[in-house]
């Protein structure tokens, strides 16, 4: 009797195993971009049409020639393709926990532009304000732009290079971080963020928003 | 028998068919923990707009969510030229002019797309001049953050170039601000040239021209379109080809050879062009053999002592 229990108890954990891995080899490729989304079925995504007052450009078809005192074009003229401007942030939750001092915390995330071949993008960045405590004005200062490796540095910066060359946030005007004229398919850039406190920082959770915005050439 | 050895059977399975279904509800109920990312694609991604005062269109953007959950606003704002390679400098203290309309915020679940229509109405009073907009589309996704952090926001634009004009009175004008190339060239590298264009006239447009090449003999050997950029009023854009460069690669060029680049802006007779000439021969190689002959001269002269 014992060792039917053994048997009925180890098959058990298998068919439990075998569900687990089943479960947790599925959820990972949920969240990257879907290939189908360059498939695109346009007819003609390049074209032009002459209006008339108040008619819903829709028809991507021109039935008539291009009036040069009223039309409108759609896309570049020079790529005669599907082309949309694809932009993608990979992670949009950047946590530094409960911050230490003179203990720099550092996170990372990925900036993407898809279907480059219109020729060209950039990406400019912009903060609502400093790291600020929550219900407070208490903010953690910028950081000076520079090397930025001692631990006895302190402040907020972002850095898209690999030589620990950080700069600040800009708050009040959209700043370009990213100018490209490459024709490759996508180009993705990492963006490092790091923050380091003193003793002398109030203790508390510090917060903002960064708003990334890419644009495409014209 | 003893009647525990005949229950313990069924108190058994039930626990392990208890044990089965607890992990199997853990396992559909948890969610995992990924990162919330943002991917949005728009098409088209530019429109060039003419329009005569009192006349309306309107454009269907397609708005395709590949990342997250997440809430779009749309909005316009005006840009400027950012550098003379056509990317833009956004200008959001700036008021956009009041000819279009967007829908409020709405919604976007993972996968969708969504048609977004943009009207754009220009009133019988409005003054003939260019505009330059951007429609952005904010995307609002849910942060996860704890303690301390930044929450990423990301937004997409499309660009907007209108012209609002009156029949028959546009007039593009260009000066071509540089068109150079080095005077001396190596035959085996290819010839790069740089093409500054500066649209004089109050309205955009594309930039519609080549490069011809000569050789010594006056014959036309090789042709260079521009790639048709679009060029800002009172902007001055570097023009390229296609493949984003403007070179020449041909095989073993020698001697003195002419380039005549000529622009006709779009809808235009008129057309400005400039020539430049350069000499291109095989230096490098001339250099690598004199250096080589001395070379051997000198080991023969040192070989005598």
């Amino acid at each position: 009797m014992t060792k039917i229990y053994n048997k009925i108890h180890q098959a058990t954990i298998a068919i439990t195993f075998t569900i687990l891995l089943l479960f947790s080899s599925t959820s990972v490729t949920a969240q990257d971009i879907n290939p189908e989304s360059y498939r695109f079925k346009f007819s003609n995504l390049n074209s032009a049409s002459d209006i008339s007052s108040d008619i819903p450009f829709s028809n991507p078809f021109p039935s008539t020639p291009i009036n040069p005192n009223h039309y409108l074009k759609t896309g570049f003229s020079y790529i005669k393709t599907a082309i949309s401007f694809i932009f993608t942030i990979s992670d949009l939750s950047i946590n530094f926990n409960t911050l230490t001092p003179n203990t720099p915390s550092i996170q990372t995330n990925k900036l993407t532009v898809s279907n480059n071949i219109i020729g060209g993008y950039s990406i400019t960045l912009l903060a609502n304000q400093p790291l600020t405590m929550k219900n407070s004005s208490i903010s953690i200062p910028d950081i000076t732009p520079g090397i930025w490796k001692n631990n006895s540095t302190y402040g907020f910066g972002y850095s898209l290079t690999n030589n620990n060359y950080f700069n600040p946030f800009p708050y009040t005007s959209p700043q370009t971080i990213i100018s490209s004229n490459n024709l490759n398919f996508a180009e993705t850039t990492q963006v490092t963020y790091k923050v380091n406190i003193n003793n002398s920082q109030s203790i508390g959770d510090y917060e903002n928003i960064i708003n990334f915005i890419a644009t495409p050439i014209y | 028998m003893k009647i525990s050895s005949i229950l313990l059977p069924r108190q058994f399975i039930k626990r392990q068919v208890f044990l089965f279904l607890s992990i199997c509800l853990f396992l559909t109920s948890a969610s995992p923990a990924l990162a919330q990312t943002l991917s949005l694609s728009v098409w088209p991604p530019i429109i060039d707009v003419v329009l005569q005062p009192g006349k309306s269109i309107s454009q269907t953007y397609q708005l395709k969510n590949l990342g997250n959950n997440t809430i779009i606003t749309p909005s316009i704002i005006p840009f400027q030229p950012a550098d003379e390679f056509g990317h833009i400098q956004l200008l959001p203290q700036q008021a956009p002019p009041q000819y279009f309309s967007l829908p409020g915020s709405f919604p976007l679940k993972t996968g969708q797309t969504q048609n977004v229509v943009l009207k754009i109405t220009i009133p019988e009073t409005a003054q003939p001049a260019d505009h330059y907009l951007a429609l952005l589309f904010q995307a609002d996704t849910k942060s996860l953050i704890k303690n301390s952090g930044s929450t990423i926001t990301g937004s997409i634009t499309s660009n907007i170039l209108l012209t609002i004009s009156q029949p028959n009175t546009i007039n593009h004008t260009a000066s071509i601000k540089q068109f150079s190339t080095p005077k001396f060239l190596d035959s085996f590298t290819s010839i790069p040239f740089t093409f500054r264009l500066q649209n004089t006239s109050d309205n955009h447009f594309k930039t519609i021209g080549q490069i011809n090449i000569f050789n010594p003999f006056k014959q036309k050997i090789a042709t260079i379109p521009f790639r048709e950029d679009n060029l800002l009023a009172h902007s001055i854009r570097q023009l390229t080809t296609q493949s984003s460069f403007l070179d020449w690669n041909p095989l073993f060029p020698l001697g003195k050879y002419t380039a005549t680049a000529t622009i006709t802006p779009q809808n235009s007779t008129d057309s400005v062009s400039q020539t430049i000439s350069f000499f291109v021969f095989p230096y490098k190689l001339l250099l690598a053999l004199i250096l080589f002959f001395l070379f051997i001269k000198l080991s023969k002269h040192i070989k005598l002592f």
